[in-house]
């Protein structure tokens, strides 16, 4: 009887404890929480949570923006294009998400331009980091397919091994220590050695890549172009000689774009291979903030000669 | 299943509650959820190896009580039986197609090309480490160190023990298999301390190894593109991770067997404080050493016969317990290493009469042999021997010049920094109490929130395997 109540007795304490270990680890955890969503996550314009935030709960009527992928975010510079533009580009994702901005952009009353940075490699379903969505985990789990991942609805959990990601990019656009910053735009501060440089090139010329046809991407890109009378730039950031020296497709690609230009509020502005010097590439698709800066500059007089 | 995953965070509390609460309070119910809940977490991985398991279990049991009931004769045949079978299935699963590609290779050399017959071999998770505790079982019985046991469900439990049935610590059937023969009783205090050692081991696998392991495997994958600054880091790194990843599964394994009332033994203790290599294994996967120590180095003389014969038995275990850790050249040649340095300090300490007393020789000691045992591990980590050497002679091109991309491995100085820190963290972790039992309770409160908040806040999500599985 004794042993019973004593084994009953360690459980209850054990059990207690454990309670107690939960309580307080998920009320501080919260707070963290809290405090990194309005202090670092959404205090900063580079996360892609931020820019996900931002194109759904904000309304900035004058505001042009540049959708696309880490091309977009690390080529064009919002500051040298023009006023109130912002850049959206977000590092890994790919048609889908800016499809999906732009859908978002066309529901609001504006009258503004918008730049949508093309990548050769055509229509794909790369979301990029899944910290870009959790914060907004609701609104877009549709757009990523984790619909059953509830994991991201659980404070004190949600956020495992992603918090470093959000500082990262807080701290970036504080200290601009690796990276410059404006707008939504990060920049390659610091250039690869010429030996990392060239290895690269010798990677991609065994690496080639592709155009990817997604009829339905097209399709509802197609049909977004049709639903506004707002002008839409699509432009082709530069790339590296060696990217485009090993291109498998490249005239479906010019098919592509082709076509699309023929609508009356698109034009097509392609600078794929308009710089040449190793100096302006962080690597053979991405410039760095040199190149950023030269090429932001030319595009902002071309897009002013369609204006 | 891995320790650190999402099913091993729903598998432990469902076993515990079934074990606690559901089954029949005494030894034979206790040890039947054990053994199946041993076997659910090791078929999770691949039901198929658990063949092998049983096999290993039955053919010792049977034997552990022949060899008991045998006379002199007969119990070395049948141990010779428990070794040949043991180590015969250990070396077709883990050294068949090692040893057919080397002697193709050797063959190749010398200008004689030949096909031979290959298998497409899969190593079983954990077969080395069970099979050197079905082993220790044997060894026991013969040198009458322990008695069989007779209960067939207590012994297939300690066999297959989940906690420490992939990566040790290889326990001594001595040490563990009574505590299987007794029934357990719940003691809150030692469940708070497992939990707290489950903590513990998980913060250093999640936020130190895994987050030493991202420098480590860029600079490692890539080491043509780095200077000497990031090679030499990248190994330090790996010192430090494979520490942790190993200490911490340990710790898990440990912490997890207390839940249950069952206590390991200690795998690792502080071991880049060593002042020779010889105390580095002392303090460095404890329960493998010592088995090597019992079972091979006394056997054959230890150091008990001329000093010559000392340094080749010592080579021997070395080399030996190298190659248990995998089938390359990488890990003979790591073994290789730490017994010639092995003989080289003991030479030394031979011929010193000056003790250690000195405080700065003491430190100095610490750091060459943290030197040597860091030149090692660049064998232990590279893909093959070329790879190895490739790599010392990138370092030894002394290019030290700044560039800071190049500094962090192209992952940033957030990156790097969190590193560091994840070092520092562990050095401050070394303060604390070894067996990580507090003198007041609200002390393991703090602990324990605290390291669940830096797992949270500064952990690796990926559930990335623990380095010690592939052995």
């Amino acid at each position: 009887m004794e042993n019973q109540s004593l084994y009953i007795s360690n459980f209850k304490y054990f059990f207690k404890y454990l309670f107690f270990l939960l309580l307080i680890f998920f009320t501080l955890i919260g707070t963290i929480d809290l405090f990194f969503e309005r202090f670092i996550i959404f205090n900063n314009q580079i996360t892609g949570a931020s820019k996900i935030n931002r194109i759904l709960n904000y309304q900035y009527t004058n505001e042009i923006p540049i959708f696309g992928s880490s091309r977009a975010q690390g080529s064009y510079c919002p500051s040298i294009i023009g006023d109130n533009v912002f850049n959206y580009g977000i590092d890994g994702a790919s048609s889908n998400i800016w499809l999906f901005f732009l859908e978002q952009e066309l529901k609001k009353h504006k009258k503004s331009h918008i730049i949508i940075n093309f990548d050769l490699s055509g229509f794909s379903n790369y979301i990029g980091s899944l910290s870009n969505y959790i914060p907004n985990y609701r609104l877009t789990k549709n757009l990523i397919g984790l619909n059953k991942n509830f994991k991201y609805n659980i404070t004190g959990i949600k956020y495992f091994g992603y918090y470093e990601y959000y500082f990262k990019s807080f701290l970036n656009e504080k200290i601009n220590l690796t990276k410059i910053t404006q707008n939504g735009g990060s920049f390659e501060k610091n250039t690869l050695t010429e030996k990392k440089f060239n290895k690269l090139i010798i990677k991609r010329n065994y690496n080639p890549d592709q155009y990817t046809i997604n009829e339905n991407a097209i399709k509802k890109f197609e049909n977004l172009i049709k639903s506004t009378n707002r002008r839409i730039f699509v432009v082709i950031a530069p790339y590296h000689i060696s990217y485009l020296n090993n291109f498998n497709n490249i005239e479906a690609v010019n098919d592509f774009l082709n076509k699309i230009n023929k609508n009356d509020n698109l034009n097509v502005i392609d600078f794929r291979n308009e710089f040449t010097d190793n100096d302006l590439f962080f690597n053979t698709t991405h410039m760095n903030y040199n190149g950023a800066q030269h090429f932001s500059k030319v595009l902002k007089n071309k897009i002013h000669s369609f204006l | 299943m891995f320790f650190n995953s999402v099913e091993f965070l729903l598998f432990l509390p469902i076993v515990f509650v079934i074990y606690w609460f559901f089954c029949p309070k005494n030894v034979t119910g206790q040890n039947i959820i054990i053994l199946f809940a041993s076997y659910v977490f090791y078929g999770w991985w691949d039901w198929r190896f658990l063949s092998l398991i049983i096999f290993s279990t039955c053919l010792d049991f049977f034997l552990g009580i022949k060899i008991h009931s045998s006379k002199l004769s007969k119990k070395k045949f049948y141990l010779i039986i428990s070794i040949a079978c043991n180590l015969g299935i250990l070396g077709f699963f883990k050294y068949f197609n090692f040893f057919t590609s080397s002697l193709q290779k050797s063959f190749l050399a010398i200008g004689y090309t030949f096909d031979i017959w290959s298998l497409n071999v899969i190593l079983p998770v954990g077969i080395s480490f069970y099979t050197f505790q079905t082993l220790s079982y044997s060894f026991d019985i013969f040198n009458n160190k322990l008695k069989p046991t007779n209960d067939f469900i207590s012994y297939s439990a300690f066999v297959s023990f989940f906690p420490q049935l992939v990566a040790g610590p290889i326990e001594r059937a001595k040490n563990l298999l009574p505590q299987f023969l007794n029934k357990r009783y719940f003691h809150s205090t030692n469940a708070i301390n497992g939990c707290s050692l489950i903590l513990y081991g998980l913060f250093k696998k999640v936020v130190i190894a895994d987050r030493l392991a991202i420098y480590v495997n860029t600079v490692f994958n890539d080491y043509y593109s780095y200077n000497s600054i990031s090679l030499t880091l990248a190994v330090i790194f790996f010192a430090i991770q494979i520490y942790c990843d190993f200490s911490g599964y340990s710790l898990i394994a440990r912490g997890t067997a207390k839940l249950f009332g069952f206590e390991l033994m200690v795998n690792f203790n502080r071991p880049y404080f060593s002042q020779s290599i010889t105390e580095f294994w002392r303090r460095w996967h404890i329960s493998l050493s010592t088995w090597f120590r019992d079972y091979v180095y006394i056997p054959i003389g230890g150091n008990r016969i001329s000093k010559k014969r000392t340094y080749i038995n010592l080579m021997l275990v070395f080399v030996v317990s190298g190659l248990w850790h995998g089938a390359n050249w990488t890990f003979v040649f790591w073994g290789f290493i730490h017994g010639f340095f092995a003989i080289v300090f003991l030479m030394f300490s031979n011929n010193s009469k000056m003790k250690n007393k000195n405080r700065f020789r003491k430190y100095l000691n610490i750091l060459l042999v943290f030197i040597i045992v860091n030149f090692a591990w660049i064998f232990f980590r590279s893909e093959n021997i070329t790879h190895a050497f490739k790599y010392l002679y990138h370092i030894l091109q002394f290019d030290f010049s700044y560039n800071l991309v190049e500094i962090c491995a192209e992952k940033g100085p957030l990156n790097l920094f969190i590193s560091l820190l994840s070092i520092f963290l562990l050095y401050l972790s070394y303060l604390l109490p070894k067996s990580l039992i507090f003198n007041k309770p609200f002390k393991t409160v703090i602990f324990n929130v605290v390291v669940l908040l830096l797992i949270i806040v500064l952990g690796v999500n990926g559930e990335s395997e623990f380095i010690y599985f592939q052995f």
